[in-house]
C-alpha cells in the first residue's frame, strides 16, 4: 500500500474479478463470493484494531450479532404479535443497525479504552458468552434457537438484495440475485476498504500506530490514548455490525448459535492467515476462511474422511489451526508477506535486484505486516 | 439458612475447581509471559481422556494418571518447541496468538470425537450423596474440594518453601536476571507448563464427575471459565487465581441457587453469570482483583 510506484495489476485485477466474473460463475460460488465480502468487512475491522492498534478483541462476533439483529429488529414489519419489529425502510435500517454496533461497541470503552492488547481479548470473552445467553432468551428479537427470517433489502418497494430479484439489463442479459449480492456486499467491501486504508493513512491511523509501538512516546506526543483505543474499538465494531447486517442478508436466516466464539475466533484466523494489520491480507484471510470447507465438501469427495459437512468443517479447522501456528513460526507476514516474499524473489531472479526497493521502516504507519506481527501490542522485549 | 449453606459448599468446592484452572494459566503467564488460550481445551480434551480410557475399562485412577502424564508431556513439549522458540526471537505476544491456533486445532478435535455424546469419567463416587441438615453435598464434590486443596497446598509450598519455586519466582519476576544467576529459565517453563497440562485434566476430571452428567460438548465452554476466573484474580498473581475460581464458582452456585426468582432473567443465566461478574470487575479494576503492577511486564 506504501510503495507509489507499485503495479497496478492488483487492483485492476480486483475490479475485473469483481465486475466480470460473476457473469461466469454458477450459483454455488456467487454465494461463496457474497458470503467472503460480508466476512470480509468484519475482518477489516478486526485487522486494524489488532494489527494497527494492539488491542485484541475475541468479542468480533458480539457486535457482529448486533449488527444482524438490529437489523432485523428495526426492518421487519410493525405489529406483528411476539415479535420485535420497527417497520423501518430496510435501507434507513442497515444504515441504523451499524450505528447501534458502533455504538455498543463504543458504550465499551471503560474496558476498551484502559485495557490493552492481550487482556482486552479476555476481557471481550463475557460479550460473546452473555450475548450468546440473550439471543436464545430474546425470543421475539432473535427468534430464539431455530432463528429468525432477515427481511430483504428493498428500497422504495422495490426488493434490490434478496431473493425474487431479478434485473433486466436490455440485450438478454438478467442479472440473477445472487450475481446482485455478489455486487452489493462487493461494492460495500470495496468502499470499507478505501474509507479505512485514508483514515489509516491520515491522523487517526497514525496515532494507532504510536499507541501500538509504544504507549509511553504515544503519550509524549499527546495522543489520547484511551480516547484512540476507544475509537478503534468502536470503528471495529461499527464494521462487525456491517458484516452482520451484510452476513443476515445473505444467509437470509441467521441462528443464535452463528454468533459463538468459534466465529470470533474464525475472524482471528483469517486475519492471521492473511497478514496481520493488511486490509488486502484481512480480505484473503476472509476469502479462506470462507470458501475452503464448503469447497472440500463439496469437491473432496474423493479425498479420504471429507464426505459429510462436519468432517469437511473439522478438518478445514485442523488447518487453520495448524496454519496459524506455522504462519506465525515463518512468516508472521501471513499470505501478505508471502507474496511479497515472492514478488522479491522474481524481482532478484530477473536481475532487478539492486533496484528493488529497500523497504523504509521509518513511517510507523505503514509497517510491514511482517513488522506488525513482530511488534503486535504492547509487548516489552526482553 | 440452608440456602446460604448450599450456596458455600456447591460454590467453594466448585470454585476450588476453577481455581486449579485458573491455576495453569496464571503460572505459565507468570513463567513464559504468554497467555494459553488453549488452556481450556487442553481441559475438555484431558476430561475426555479420561472418560475414553474409562470407556475401554482402564481403572479411574490409572486413567487420571496416563491422561494428565500424557497431557503433561504434550505441554512441556509445545513449550520446548513451540513457545521458547518464540521467546527467544522475543515475540511473546505471537506465542499468545499462537495457542489460539493450537486452541482451534484441539477444540475441533474434542468436538469431532466427542459428538453428541455424554461419556462419564468412572469416577469411584459415582452419584452418592451425604445429608447434612437437608443440605445435599455430593461426595464427588467433597473429593473434588479435598483434591483442589491438597494440589493447592502443594504448590504453594513448592511455590514458596523449595529451591524450584525460588527459581520460579525468579525467572517469573525477571526472566533474564534470573538467567544471569543462573537459573535454568527454560527448564523451568518446561515443568510449569507441564504442571499446567496435569492441573487441566486433573480439573477437568473433577468438573465433569457427579453432578455433572459427565464429559459432553458442552464441556468445552464449561472449562473456558478458566479464563475470567484468571482474569478476575489478576493474570499474574496465584493467589488471585484462587481468588478468581471461588468467585466464579460462588457466583455459579448463587445464581442457580435463586433461579427460580431470577427467571427475568432468562433459563440458563447461571452458566453465564460468572462473565457477568467478570465485566463488573474488569470496569472497576481493569487489572483484576489483586493485580497490581506485575500485570504490566507481560
Amino acid at each position: 500500500m506504501r510503495e507509489r510506484g507499485r503495479s497496478l495489476l492488483v487492483p485492476v485485477l480486483a475490479v475485473v474479478v469483481l465486475v466480470v466474473v460473476p457473469a461466469f460463475l454458477p450459483r454455488f460460488w456467487l454465494d461463496l463470493g457474497a458470503l467472503s465480502f460480508a466476512t470480509a468487512v468484519g475482518a477489516v475491522g478486526l485487522t486494524v484494531l489488532f494489527g494497527r492498534l494492539g488491542q485484541l478483541s475475541l468479542g468480533h462476533s458480539f457486535f457482529v450479532a448486533v449488527g444482524a439483529y438490529a437489523y432485523i429488529g428495526l426492518s421487519s414489519p410493525a405489529g406483528v404479535p411476539g415479535t420485535v419489529g420497527l417497520g423501518l425502510s430496510p435501507l434507513l435500517a442497515a444504515v441504523c443497525a451499524c450505528l447501534v454496533a458502533g455504538l455498543a461497541s463504543l458504550c465499551f470503552s471503560p474496558v476498551s479504552g484502559r485495557v490493552k492488547g492481550l487482556y482486552l481479548g479476555i476481557a471481550t470473552l463475557p460479550l460473546v458468552f452473555l450475548g450468546n445467553h440473550v439471543a436464545l432468551v430474546w425470543q421475539s428479537l432473535t427468534g430464539g434457537f431455530s432463528g429468525r427470517d432477515v427481511p430483504a433489502l428493498a428500497v422504495g418497494g422495490t426488493t434490490l438484495v434478496g431473493p425474487n430479484t431479478e434485473f433486466v439489463v436490455g440485450g438478454g442479459l438478467t442479472i440473477t440475485p445472487d450475481q446482485i449480492l455478489w455486487y452489493f456486499t462487493g461494492a460495500v467491501l470495496t468502499i470499507v476498504v478505501l474509507v479505512t486504508t485514508v483514515i489509516l493513512r491520515g491522523r487517526t491511523g497514525r496515532a494507532f500506530a504510536a499507541v501500538r509501538a509504544s504507549e509511553i512516546h504515544a503519550q509524549a506526543l499527546g495522543i489520547p490514548i484511551a480516547a484512540m483505543r476507544s475509537i478503534g474499538f468502536a470503528y471495529a465494531g461499527l464494521l462487525a455490525g456491517l458484516a452482520g447486517v451484510l452476513l443476515a442478508l445473505v444467509d437470509q436466516r441467521v441462528v443464535p448459535d452463528f454468533w459463538g466464539l468459534s466465529l470470533s475466533l474464525s475472524f482471528l484466523v483469517m486475519i492471521i492467515l492473511g497478514g496481520v494489520g493488511s486490509l488486502p491480507g484481512a480480505v484473503v484471510g476472509a476469502a479462506i476462511v470462507t470458501v475452503v470447507p464448503p469447497v472440500l465438501q463439496q469437491y473432496g469427495g474423493s479425498l479420504p474422511g471429507i464426505s459429510d459437512p462436519t468432517t469437511a468443517a473439522s478438518t478445514a479447522q485442523y488447518l487453520y489451526g495448524a496454519l496459524v501456528i506455522a504462519i506465525l513460526l515463518v512468516e508472521p507476514g501471513g499470505a501478505v508477506g508471502l507474496w511479497s516474499r515472492l514478488r522479491r524473489a522474481l524481482a532478484r531472479r530477473r536481475g532487478f535486484g539492486d533496484a528493488a526497493p529497500v523497504p523504509v521502516q521509518s513511517a510507523p504507519a505503514a509497517a510491514t505486516p511482517r513488522e506488525v506481527a513482530r511488534t503486535l501490542g504492547p509487548t516489552v522485549r526482553p | 439458612m440452608s440456602d446460604l449453606a448450599t450456596i458455600l459448599i456447591d460454590g467453594v468446592s466448585i470454585g476450588s475447581v476453577y481455581a486449579l484452572l485458573a491455576l495453569g494459566i496464571v503460572l505459565v503467564f507468570m513463567v513464559s509471559g504468554v497467555l494459553n488460550f488453549a488452556q481450556p481445551a487442553t481441559i475438555a480434551l484431558g476430561a475426555f481422556g479420561v472418560a475414553a480410557l474409562h470407556q475401554v475399562g482402564v481403572p479411574f485412577g490409572f486413567a487420571v494418571l496416563t491422561a494428565a502424564a500424557v497431557a503433561g508431556a504434550v505441554n512441556a513439549a509445545l513449550d520446548v518447541l513451540l513457545v521458547q522458540r518464540f521467546q527467544r526471537r522475543g515475540e511473546v505476544l505471537a506465542a499468545s496468538i499462537m495457542t489460539v491456533g493450537l486452541s482451534v486445532v484441539l477444540l475441533t478435535a474434542f468436538q469431532a470425537r466427542i459428538g453428541a455424546q455424554i461419556l462419564p469419567v468412572g469416577d469411584p463416587f459415582g452419584s452418592s450423596v451425604t445429608r447434612v441438615d437437608g443440605i445435599t453435598i455430593a461426595h464427588a464434590r467433597i473429593a473434588a474440594v479435598t483434591v483442589a486443596l491438597l494440589l493447592l497446598g502443594g504448590l504453594y509450598l513448592l511455590i514458596r518453601r523449595t529451591t524450584f519455586g525460588l527459581h520460579l519466582r525468579a525467572a517469573a519476576d525477571d526472566r533474564e536476571a534470573a538467567r544471569l544467576v543462573g537459573v535454568h529459565s527454560g527448564r523451568i517453563s518446561m515443568v510449569v507448563w507441564a504442571a499446567s497440562g496435569l492441573l487441566a485434566v486433573i480439573g477437568g476430571t473433577l468438573l465433569a464427575a457427579y453432578p455433572s452428567a459427565g464429559v459432553s460438548s458442552g464441556a468445552a465452554d464449561i472449562a473456558m471459565r478458566a479464563l475470567p476466573a484468571a482474569l478476575i484474580g489478576g493474570l499474574a498473581s496465584t493467589s488471585g487465581a484462587v481468588v478468581g475460581g471461588l468467585l466464579v464458582g460462588l457466583t455459579e452456585a448463587t445464581f442457580l441457587q435463586y433461579q427460580s426468582s431470577l427467571q427475568f432473567l432468562g433459563t440458563g443465566f447461571a452458566t453465564v453469570a460468572p462473565y457477568a461478574v467478570m465485566l463488573v470487575i474488569i470496569v472497576l479494576r481493569p487489572r483484576g482483583l489483586l493485580g497490581s503492577q506485575e500485570v504490566h511486564r507481560a
